[in-house]
């Protein structure tokens, strides 16, 4: 299974298989889960209904996690086996995780405001969610950086397997530190803290979120390989032309 | 459901100017990201149909 992934042609076969599904679930999952949320879902006890604001923020955070956990393993396959499917995977992993970044602060800072009554704090929460953003942000960048994509590919896999030191970070930041940030209430030992008529619709708009990354990156995986692929034709041609 | 009325849905207890921008953000990101990733999608695909039909040519030369 592990090698006939690396197989380009086979992965993109089976990425158009899942894509119609992913795409559906996706579309679904984020109706149903945020309608709920904002239509039949209780406002918080303290918070009223700001809390609502939690049915887009905490997927957010859970998904700008997970695609950079999921980013270091590629990397790690990518930086041991040479595998280039995992290579592009990684690649086009990063914008999606940018953007779930993104909207985490957005929607952090949206609801900072009416709960804590300022639009920011540099605490470490916060702060270690922002710097993963910024690394999201380097990722991307050194990609770019270099002509010839083997090296490019090899430095970006090395960051992301730095960064992931920031992963733990954060996520027990709440409990290592002083914060404005309330803790964990759903990924907890003890299990989750909150009423299902509020969970529910969380765990739903969170299976929304996962099921468009899958979406979104077999897309954008597909327009790494053929962009390559067209790359290294272009590439033999030019040596053709200049062996003849 | 939770609500009262259809203003009562909008003006979210009060907080209307906090919670529907959080939502459009979310929204116009994720939107934004998939319609920018459709985009490269189709001129990777052109950009690969073109380097095929190039290397054809040069094929048949040799």
């Amino acid at each position: 299974m592990f090698h006939a992934l690396a197989n380009p042609t086979r992965f993109l076969r089976l990425m158009a298989v899942i894509r119609p599904w992913a795409g559906g679930l996706a579309l679904l999952g984020l109706l149903v889960g945020l309608g709920w949320g904002l239509l039949y879902a209780p406002p918080d006890y303290q918070q009223g209904n700001t809390a609502r604001i939690m049915y887009i923020h905490v997927p957010a955070a859970w998904m700008a996690m997970f695609i950079y956990g999921a980013m270091a393993v590629a990397s790690g396959v990518t930086l041991i086996w040479r595998h280039p499917v995992a290579e592009l995977t990684a690649k086009a992993s990063a914008p999606i995780g940018a953007a779930f970044t993104l909207i985490c602060l957005l929607t952090g800072s949206l609801w900072g405001k009416p709960m804590w009554g300022t639009w920011w704090v540099w605490d470490a929460r916060l702060t270690s969610m922002l710097i993963l953003f910024f690394i999201y942000l380097g990722y991307i960048a050194l990609w770019e950086a270099f002509d010839d994509p083997a090296r490019a590919g090899r430095a970006a896999a090395i960051l992301a397997l730095v960064g992931v030191v920031n992963l733990p970070i954060i996520k027990f930041s709440v409990d290592w530190w002083n914060t404005l940030h309330q803790p964990a209430s759903v990924l907890t030992l003890a299990g989750p803290k909150i009423h299902p008529d509020i969970l529910w619709p969380l765990l739903i708009t969170a299976l929304g979120a996962k099921a468009y990354y899958v979406w979104l990156l077999s897309l954008r995986v597909r327009a790494e390989i053929l962009s390559r692929q067209a790359r290294i034709m272009r590439f033999s041609a030019a040596t053709d032309r200049r062996a003849g | 459901m939770y609500w009262a009325s259809l203003g009562d849905f909008f003006a979210m207890g009060g907080h209307a100017a906090y919670i529907w921008p959080a939502f459009a953000a979310a929204l116009a990101v994720l939107a934004g990201l998939a319609l920018y990733s459709r985009a490269s999608l189709k001129a990777a695909e052109r950009a690969y149909a073109q380097a095929r039909q190039d290397a054809g040519r040069s094929g048949d030369q040799a």
